[in-house]
């Protein structure tokens, strides 16, 4: 068992319980209360009646990053419009793909001898590093040397769902927990009032649903807290109709009096620490308008994500991440569904990326900017790649599109830990593990970081991976 | 069934076979056989939807049946009588008796002559369709079987590619088309003729391509044409998927009859050229798709004639067709007649309606169920190296694992054995693990704190005796003094002891000797699971269903909630009682989650969780404090206690009793008739908005004195609803 496992799951709990009673004994829970009331809740091992599952916790070794802001690309972009110049499908378009290029490789919807497309967009070399970018990223092209690009990812899975969940579960059936969830477990919350672990989506749906961001068999309090996009991001913060701040704190006063009279009569730390957790989501109905006034960014930085802040889009939520980490959020996952292009390539990218490119390289430029990109660790990157042959049906109406392709997709990394301004792998390269790399640079070891469920010690990447050096600081 | 035999292990064995799916268990001695037998026993199912019968079912069933019959009796009544010739003109509305004879007497000339008008037509292009019963039948996987009729009814496991080979025997007669019918059957899903039962249509099926070969010639034969009786449309709904599209030599193109499930319908394929009589014939199916699809029952049957299209005609109906019309007998005429009908324009709203009544029988309330798989099909299971799917190695037996006690030596080692040696009086173990299982739900720590390991890695009990003791109580039969297996009884005998009614104050002593309550020197106090926190409410405010059975119901939960999931669905909250039925009833969207379950520790039902982490976070005060299903609450608990007493003491004291079991203490209802006064003058002055507070439209006929009142104890309640002796057992 891993140092944070036996921390976490028994000993912890049963000391610091041992601790509380045996140095302050029963009665004395207004000690606690004190402690807890002045805002030490979180630091201060005296005021902590009982483990909490929050608590920051060390990683295995120094980290590079703090925080994660994971933008999934829900439906996978095509790499071959993106990231991946392959001039020579231009000369081999409309002909079969010669069938010792693709093995037995099964597809979705296309036949094994579908003919070759070409990329639909223009590439050119940028910055520094000299990377290839399409014309469908010129945002992105002016943070390219703050980026790694890696072109060698490759995954188990075909099909949206069992891909998106394996991508955040490193499994492809739910009920492993997510990577956010595995973060959270191994490092807590730097924040008293946010959620942990934040997921936002800003595109259509997601087909793989909250198995991306479930604990799993952990504890339910590391699953991923959904802001919705519209009203008060997070569910129940707002008071209801008819009530004002007085009645509010009347009403939690109230509720605080009653529960310290409780508390002395029974004596349970828990009682405590409900006490503190109502007084959190008091601090947190003040902070969460406060995270959210978007308004009060400079108007510079709001049109350098592209932002309306009264407007739900893919780039709003990139402020919100920006705004999330500043505040101590570990892990915050953007979803942007719609890059299914079976039909019509082009124009899905083009769409995709008008809705994304500037904010995702805003994202990486602000960040930088304001000295938070050394701490951050910025993924971006879909569940699987396309094919370089052709969709087209008519029976479902179909036409230049291109297929799930699970053996070659692009995915880019920036921020803490992450070389910037390289590119990895070539796409008839072998595996590659993003899982354990993000663990890597947030110092947790993917071998170290266990929980024990159904008799064995379980982590986010099995008897998987090694981290690829190449790519780290 | 890697879940399976891990979910299995853990809820009645309390043994961690999961462990074992990769290799031999390291602790626990189960080895990685073991694991895969285990998994045997499970396996060999299949998992078809069961219609659950009832005598209601029944009884409808058999009435629309007879309704049928009797409207079929009708039909000609409703023939429309033709006009008169148009001399006849002036006789209109006479009433003499001649005229309305002469009315029905048309009615019937003119049914007759359309009838043999149709007889004569459909004779014509009547086929003599000889059907061939294949002498081998291989598929890649699902399994085939001849029945009495000539067809053939396919069940067991399908894939997404599958493919029929059927030969048929030699012709007598040169061979120009080959009729494929498809065939309704109650055993398949929606009673076919599809077995597509998952992402597709149920019941549907998808014949990619129709392919007719001679083995003997080793060559292809051509298909000049292909007709059907119905086609439906492609999955996306935008191509017709007519049999055309089964000859045309691409994959993602073919037949279907979705729409008609339940229906028998067919397809004719005819040869560019005869097939020469005197060898066989080799006709493969082939049904490949993104989801499953394959043909559940069929039959085959060629023809010399030239010509043939697909006319939905049944066999039956052809044969009598064929017959000539002094030779056919009572039975034939009447199924051609109907035959007739059903095509006929003028009384197609009988007909609708005959066939709604007929469909009566292939509907009603389903469920999944696992059935054994026939002994001429088992399923095989094999050991897989380091638990790979992808890496089949030995065969292994159905069996348990072996240092247990085995399975007994006269009876098929199957489910049943299975849950029949789980139970046996020679197995303490399931016994032991369910009593703990209860004790943990009821004191919040088991006797073996790890519910669900009592393997080597798992706690030792506290109490080793005691768990016995429960243990053979429970399985000892009622007669002999014992429980009999009744969790209602267990629960009684725990809760009535004197360990559970001991006060769950905690004192310096027990503090300092046994904080966890290992020992049990003072009652449980733990917070409730999400789903009785919101059952209990409910109950005290009056709401409570406890309506039992039925479909899923959705309780209010804040909006939004559902926008993540694939398609955006809404949560349309139940209306009525619906609304307000037990946790266990509330509709589980896999890819949404209710949302005040999840914040509350509740699992998400994808991996078998048998001990729920308890915690204790800010987003659960805000969602009992703001929640709307909670507001709900708090109204109608405002309204009930303000009916239930007159006196401000009185209430507070109901609600006391309501929400804590019990009376407040003076300093308590102190408190709580300050902040009570101090709403209530907010209220008065308007400082605060009563109808707002109710969520009551602003009309003259809410304000009323009592909307106020209700108001100020809805705020009460509200406060009493959060504290923590609300959601907790003590």
């Amino acid at each position: 068992m891993s140092e944070i496992n036996t921390h976490h799951q028994h000993q912890l709990l049963d000391i610091t319980r041992r601790h509380f009673f045996s140095e302050c004994g029963v009665g004395v829970g207004k000690i606690a209360l004190a402690g807890l009331l002045s805002g030490a809740f979180r630091k201060s091992a005296m005021a902590k009646p009982v483990a909490d599952p929050l608590a920051v916790r060390s990683p295995h070794y120094p980290a590079k990053a703090r925080a994660v802001i994971q933008l999934f690309m829900a439906g996978a972009p095509s790499q071959l419009e993106l990231f991946d110049h392959k001039p020579a499908l231009t000369a081999m378009e409309g002909k079969p793909i010669p069938p010792e290029v693709i093995g037995g490789q099964r597809y979705a919807f296309i036949r094994p001898d579908a003919a070759v497309l070409g990329p639909r967009y223009k590439f050119a070399r940028h910055g520094a590093c000299g990377a290839e970018l399409s014309e469908m990223l010129p945002q992105l092209a002016t943070v390219v040397d703050d980026i790694a690009i890696v072109k060698s990812c490759k995954t188990d899975q075909f099909n949206h769902a069992p891909a998106q969940i394996f991508m955040n579960c490193g499994f492809a059936q739910p009920g492993r927990p997510s990577l956010g969830s595995w973060v959270t477990y191994g490092l807590g919350s730097e924040s008293e009032e946010l959620p942990a672990f934040v997921v936002m989506s800003t595109g259509s749906g997601i087909s793989g649903g909250a198995a991306n961001w479930s604990s799993g068999f952990l504890p339910s309090v590391y699953t991923g807290t959904r802001f919705r996009n519209a009203g008060p991001p997070i569910l129940n913060v707002a008071s209801p109709a008819g009530a004002d701040a007085r009645l509010e704190a009347e009403t939690l006063g109230l509720v605080s009096t009653l529960n310290r009279q409780t508390l002395s009569r029974d004596g349970d730390p828990e009682i405590a620490t409900r006490i503190a957790a109502y007084e959190m989501a008091h601090r947190l109905q003040a902070s969460a308008p406060e995270l959210m006034a978007l308004q009060e960014e400079s108007p510079e930085t709001l049109a350098l994500y592209g932002c309306d802040p009264a407007k739900a889009s893919f780039a709003r939520a990139c402020l919100i991440a920006r705004r999330l980490v500043e505040r101590g959020v570990r892990f915050v996952t953007i979803y942007h569904a719609g890059w299914d292009a079976h039909s019509d390539v082009a124009g899905n990218v083009k769409n995709n990326c008008k809705a994304t490119d500037q904010a995702s390289a805003a994202l990486v430029a602000d960040l930088k900017q304001r000295g938070m990109l050394d701490e951050t660790l910025v993924v971006w990157g879909g569940e699987f790649g396309r094919t370089p042959m052709v969709e087209s049906s008519a029976v479902l109406g179909r036409s230049l599109g291109r297929d799930h392709h699970p053996n070659a997709f692009t995915m880019w990394l920036a921020g803490g830990g992450i070389k910037g301004g390289i590119t990895h792998g070539k796409t008839d390269d072998l595996g590659f593990n993003i899982a354990e790399k993000i663990l890597h640079c947030l110092g947790l070891d993917h071998e170290r970081l266990t929980y024990r469920y159904q008799g064995r010690d379980f982590r986010l990447t099995d008897v998987h991976g090694h981290v690829v050096d190449a790519l780290l600081t | 069934m890697v879940d399976r035999v891990g979910t299995t292990g853990t809820t009645w064995l309390g043994l961690t076979t999961a462990c074992a799916q990769c290799h031999t268990h390291k602790f626990d001695p189960i080895s990685h056989t073991d694991y895969f037998s285990l998994m045997a026993l499970l396996n060999n199912a299949d998992e078809p939807e069961w219609m659950i019968s009832s005598a209601d079912r029944d009884q409808r069933i058999a009435e629309s049946k007879a309704r049928a019959e009797s409207l079929w009796q009708q039909v000609p009544q409703h023939w429309p009588a033709p006009g008169r010739p148009p001399g006849d003109q002036l006789a209109a509305g006479s009433s003499e008796p001649g005229q309305r004879a002469s009315s029905d007497g048309r009615r019937m000339v003119s049914l007759a002559e359309r009838f043999d008008a149709w007889l004569r037509e459909e004779a014509a292009h009547a086929i003599d369709w000889r059907v061939v019963v294949p002498e081998a039948i291989e598929s890649n996987l699902p399994h085939l079987v001849p029945q009495s009729d000539g067809s053939i009814l396919g069940s067991g496991d399908i894939t997404k590619s599958d493919v029929y080979t059927l030969t048929l025997p030699a012709a007598e007669q040169p061979v120009r088309a080959i009729r494929l019918e498809v065939l309704a059957d109650a055993s398949l899903p929606d009673w076919g003729p599809g077995l597509c039962y998952y992402e597709g249509r149920k019941g549907d099926f998808f014949l990619s391509e129709f392919e007719v070969s001679l083995p003997l010639k080793q060559s292809r034969v051509e298909i000049a044409r292909a007709t059907e009786s119905f086609g439906g449309k492609a999955f996306a709904g935008k191509q017709a998927a007519g049999a055309a599209a089964a000859i045309d030599g691409v994959m993602s193109s073919g037949w279907s009859t979705n729409g008609r499930q339940g229906h028998a319908e067919a397809a004719v394929f005819e040869l560019a050229e005869a097939i020469e009589p005197g060898q066989p014939i080799v006709v493969t199916l082939r049904f490949e798709r993104h989801f499953a699809c394959s043909l559940g029952k069929f039959r085959l049957s060629t023809t010399t004639a030239s010509g043939a299209e697909a006319r939905g005609m049944s066999l039956a109906e052809e044969v009598a067709l064929l017959t000539t019309p002094a030779g056919r007998s009572a039975d034939q005429r009447q199924l051609l007649f109907r035959r007739f009908l059903k095509t006929a324009p003028e009384v197609s709203d009988q007909i609708k309606e005959i066939e709604r009544l007929e469909a009566v029988e292939r509907q009603g309330l389903s469920t999944l169920v696992m059935r054994e798989r026939p002994a001429d099909n088992p399923r095989p299971t094999h050991r897989h190296h380091r638990g790979e799917f992808l890496s089949p190695e030995e065969l292994v037996a159905p069996a348990v694992p072996a240092f247990l006690p085995q399975l007994p030596n006269d009876s098929a080692p199957d489910r049943l054995a299975l849950a029949r040696w789980l139970v046996s009086p020679d197995n303490p173990l399931t016994a032991r693990v369910v009593v703990n299982r209860h004790w943990h739900a009821l004191f919040g720590r088991g006797l073996v704190e790890t519910v669900a390991d009592f393997g080597y890695q798992g706690t030792p009990p506290s109490h080793p005796e005691l768990l016995d003791w429960l243990a053979v109580s429970f399985m000892t039969p009622v007669e002999q003094g014992g429980l009999g297996w009744s969790l209602k009884a267990l629960h009684r005998l725990i809760v009535t002891s004197d360990t559970y009614r001991q006060a769950s104050e905690l004192t310096a002593a027990t503090a300092e000797r046994d904080p966890d309550n290992v020992l049990l020197a003072r009652g449980p106090r733990v917070r409730l699971e999400a789903e009785v926190i919101r059952d209990s409410l409910l109950k005290a405010a009056g709401l409570l269903s406890t309506k039992m059975y039925g479909p899923g119901v959705r309780p209010l939960q804040p909006a939004g909630v559902t926008e993540v999931a694939y398609g955006k669905p809404t949560w349309q909250a139940s209306a009525g009682e619906d609304r307000h039925r037990r946790g266990i009833y509330t509709f589980r969207k896999r890819t949404a989650p209710f949302a005040f379950t999840t914040t509350f520790d509740g699992p998400s039902g994808e991996a078998c969780i048998a001990r729920r982490d308890i915690s204790n976070s800010p987003l659960q005060a805000l969602t009992l404090l703001n929640d709307p299903m909670f507001l709900e609450i708090a109204r109608a608990l405002g309204r009930e206690v303000v009916a239930a007493a007159e006196s401000d003491a009185g209430r507070i004291q109901e609600l006391g009793r309501r929400l804590l079991s019990r009376e407040f203490a003076a300093a308590e209802t102190e408190a709580l008739a300050e902040y009570l006064q101090v709403q209530r003058q907010r209220l008065a002055t308007g400082e605060l908005q009563a109808d707002e507070l109710m969520a009551r439209e602003a009309t003259a006929q809410s304000v009323n004195e009592n909307l106020g009142e209700e108001a100020a104890w809805m705020l009460v309640a509200r406060a009493v609803m959060n504290l923590d002796e609300a959601i907790v057992k003590r």
